[in-house]
């Protein structure tokens, strides 16, 4: 197994393992810590694709997405953490509620 | 791949002036703020018109920004199916931007609203007018961030959880398409839409890449069984709000998968995919269609409509894809889809801005609420019922030709099993819709208050966009005619009769 | 995602993993085929990297070969600041009382912050560096002068063009090359290493007021008031204090 495949396999086993934690936990905050380990799998992808051979530098391209992803990602991040701290804020719990959302009042 | 018969720089100007009005409201203060961001509204119309008059005349356009030219970098494309996108949310921005100015009033307003609203149209404008499939990417991104910060801004606990379950759904929706994308430049090498043709293939590789990208726009796009976000968010964001997600912000990712498909796909994918996504669409008809049945909330019948109604789109997939029957109406499933999100983009905003009226007039929108308003309101309630028209599916409006087309076409490519579907959802459309507004026509109780004034702005731009959808059967011609342009099918398929 | 209860069932559990591992197969198995030298766009990229004003190949696809992508991210770093704004005014009063030990720390770590963020920010013309990672050094500097109570962040005229001036700057070279050239953001002739600087220098400001702002409003003490419509002033007309 080349270097690039033991990468690519990493970063597919991170989003799987991440997606399984997004949805599976409960708490607002472990959902959100899976999803930026989605992020990392996916951008160990972009990253392994971006291997030329140990002779020629990477193709700068998917570094570049990487970069793009991350920013975008840390700010989604930012902003969710902010919303789950006002969830728990107005309705007491860190979790999303069980009922059927649409129904209330 | 298109070569631009002129430098076409002017394709940004629907991306650069709704940007610059973002910065430009959120920089100003107080009274400067409403005139600004209705000078940028109507900034943004215009250049999204003129792009449409010059598509129109010159036929598709390519930009290279930054003057490097796919590969290398970003092209900006229009073609027909591009400018009909974005006069679409032209007319609806515009009428959003009116309608919020009268909605928000000062003590309501919580800080950066029209900043917001200004770079979600941003994004939807970027989002039609890029040809780079990262860039619909972060498209995407700047339209599902500021999509939820606007659900977010009403406040309350259940608008604050809608908003993050919708913010998990998009974000995993932009990790399944963002995976995609990586998997498509792994095996091809290259990411502008126009120089995938043809290079996906049909290995393990490319097939993954599709399916990732399918899966995440099919979330963002809230189709059954991934719709489960939809309700609760568009149902408690603010109505200007309910109206940009229902009416645009749905559209952006359908959008992108029409393209996509009909680009980047091979045939073979299309005819497995085809089957699966009308399958799915018909489930959404009817479950959303049922679901909606049973609201007691207008708001929330309103976003259920859109879960079912969203299913009618992915109907054009079996049918416009390559396979038995008369070929020629493959194209003419394809045209009833843009058609369809056309008219329910202006219908179901027309809808959400007459809730919000009734929401600002009386205070709640249950149904019992809604009793007298046919007398007390009669211009909101015309709009609700002009609207409600158009999602029926009755003639003459754009809805009816939308679905008219699809069954039409569907019976001719010898798939006629999905005319039953339709034709049940629009019964099911004309129950859910009649059972809500036939209480406006009920006396109200002898002590229900009045309801309060309300700003003339919200009843008049809800019926203005209830007529829009209304009419939009009679001038189909045009709309039908722009879709031709560029359209991933012969012309002279067009030209027949309908 | 759908509501999920406080104690997911072991049932449940196993049809998640069950339904995730053809998820898993897929992938494997498309990543299996990656081809060993993928096609890329890396030559492409160095045969043109010497008309992009910049040495670094990553520097030069991300300001000016895919600079659009570049300026809508910044608009999407933008858009989470104002969001942060839009969900938690916050009072205006500093919320964390000044500390000695951070304000000597600062005293001492500020000039070492700046010409590190200054050096990053040039350096990224040749060699990894740029406008994202000096304005994280920048706003961690921020960061620790909000915590140490010498920073109060009030949401006045001059932090929101603080936080818009990134992408101003972004936008109008994008346009003021359209005037130049016929093309957006294609930098006029010699101009394109200025260019990606003032772009650059001005956004890795604008990310370290974002990235404060960020921070600083998702500290914020929970409010008392927390009524859905309160009256929430954003924007006082005068220019408040930001330094105590």
């Amino acid at each position: 197994m080349t270097a690039m495949q033991l990468y690519l396999i990493t970063a597919v086993a991170l989003f799987v393992l991440g997606l399984y934690g997004v949805l599976i936990r409960p708490h607002l905050l472990r959902k959100m810590t899976a999803l930026n380990v989605m992020s990392s799998g996916l951008f160990l992808l972009f990253v392994a694709v971006a291997y030329r051979g140990s002779a020629e530098p990477a193709d700068p391209v998917p570094h570049a997405m990487v970069l793009t992803g991350i920013v975008i990602s840390v700010s989604a991040t930012a902003f969710g953490l902010l919303l789950i701290r006002r969830v728990l804020e107005t309705t007491g719990r860190a979790e999303l509620p069980m009922e059927d959302a649409g129904r209330n009042d | 791949m298109i070569e631009a018969t002129s430098s076409a720089a002017w394709l940004a100007a629907p991306i650069a002036v709704p940007l610059l009005a973002a910065i430009g409201v959120a920089l100003a203060g107080g009274r400067l703020r409403a005139f600004v961001a209705l000078l940028g509204a109507i900034g943004t119309a215009a250049a999204s018109i003129f792009v449409l008059a010059r598509v129109v005349a010159e036929g598709p356009l390519r930009h290279r920004l930054g003057g490097w030219g796919a590969p290398l970098g970003i092209d900006l494309f229009a073609d027909g199916l591009t400018v009909l996108m974005l006069a679409m949310t032209a007319v609806l921005g515009c009428a959003i931007s009116l309608y919020a100015s009268g909605y928000f009033n000062a003590e309501r307003e919580r800080c950066c609203y029209w900043p917001i609203w200004f770079v979600l149209w941003t994004g939807l404008n970027a989002l039609f007018l890029t040809a780079d499939l990262f860039n619909f990417y972060v498209t995407l991104e700047v339209i599902g961030l500021s999509a939820v910060a606007l659900v977010a801004m009403e406040g309350g606990p259940v608008a604050l959880s809608a908003a993050v379950r919708y913010l998990f759904i998009a974000m995993l929706g932009s990790l399944a398409y963002m995976g995609g994308v990586a998997l498509v430049y792994a095996q091809t090498g290259v990411l502008d839409l126009a120089l995938l043709e043809g290079r996906l293939g049909d290995g393990p590789l490319g097939q993954a890449a599709l399916a990732l990208l399918i899966v995440g726009l099919l979330a963002k796009t809230a189709l059954f069984p991934l719709h489960l976000w939809l309700p609760p968010a568009h149902s408690s964001a603010p109505a200007p709000v309910s109206a940009a997600l229902s009416a645009l912000v749905v559209k952006a990712s359908f959008y992108i998968l029409l393209r996509t498909s009909f680009t980047a796909f091979t045939d073979a994918a299309l005819a497995a995919v085809g089957p699966i996504l009308g399958v799915l669409g018909g489930l959404a008809v009817l479950w959303g269609s049922l679901q909606a049945l049973t609201q007691d909330r207008l708001k929330l019948m309103i976003a259920y409509s859109t879960v079912a109604q969203i299913g009618y789109l992915f109907l054009l997939f079996p049918v416009a894809m390559p396979g038995a029957g008369d070929a020629a109406w493959q194209s003419k499933a394809w045209i009833a889809g843009i058609f369809h999100a056309l008219s329910h983009a202006a219908a179901k905003g027309a809808m959400f801005m007459a809730a919000g009226a009734i929401l600002h007039a009386v205070g709640r929108d249950d149904k019992n609420s809604l009793r007298g308003l046919g007398e007390r309101m009669p211009v909101t309630i015309s709009a609700l019922a002009v609207a409600g028209v158009s999602i029926m599916a009755l003639p003459p409006s754009g809805g009816f030709i939308a679905k008219w087309m699809l069954l039409v076409a569907a019976v001719r490519t010898d798939q006629g099993w999905w005319a039953p579907l339709m034709i049940g959802g629009g019964l099911l459309a004309a129950s859910y819709v009649f059972r809500m507004v036939k209480f406006a026509f009920m006396q109200s109780p002898e002590d229900a208050p009045m309801p309060r004034p309300i700003p003339r702005r919200l009843e008049y731009t809800a019926l203005a966009l209830a007529l829009i959808a209304f009419v939009l059967g009679l001038a189909s011609v045009f709309p039908i005619a722009v879709a031709a342009i560029g359209a991933p099918f012969p012309e002279n398929w067009f030209t027949e009769a309908l | 995602m759908p509501a999920t209860r406080a104690y997911i069932g072991r049932v449940q559990r196993v049809l998640l993993v069950l339904g995730l591992l053809p998820l898993l197969a897929t992938l494997l198995l498309a990543v299996r085929s990656v081809p060993a030298r993928p096609p890329n766009l890396a030559n492409l990229v160095a045969a043109r990297m010497h008309e992009s004003g910049v040495t670094h190949p990553l520097t030069a696809v991300l300001l000016n070969f895919r600079g659009y992508d570049t300026m809508l991210e910044i608009a999407v770093l933008w858009l989470a600041g104002l969001g942060a704004l839009a969900l938690a005014p916050g009072p205006s009063a500093p919320r964390h009382r000044p500390h000695p030990v951070l304000a000597g720390l600062l005293r001492v770590l500020a000039p070492a912050l700046v010409m590190t963020a200054g050096y990053i920010l040039w350096a990224g013309g040749f060699r990894p560096g740029g406008a994202f990672q000096s304005g994280s050094v920048l706003g961690a500097g921020l960061v620790l002068a909000s915590l140490g109570g010498m920073i109060s962040l009030r949401p006045t005229f001059s932090l929101r063009l603080g936080l818009a001036l990134g992408l101003a700057v972004f936008v109008g070279i994008a346009v003021g090359s359209w005037r130049a050239t016929g093309e957006l953001l294609h930098y006029p002739g010699a101009t394109d290493k200025f260019s990606i600087l003032a772009i650059e220098s001005v956004a890795a400001l604008s990310i370290a007021f974002i990235l404060l702002t960020l921070f600083d409003r998702l500290t914020a003490a929970a409010e008392s008031v927390t009524k859905p419509h309160a009256n929430a002033h954003a924007a006082t007309p005068h220019r408040g204090e930001e330094r105590s």
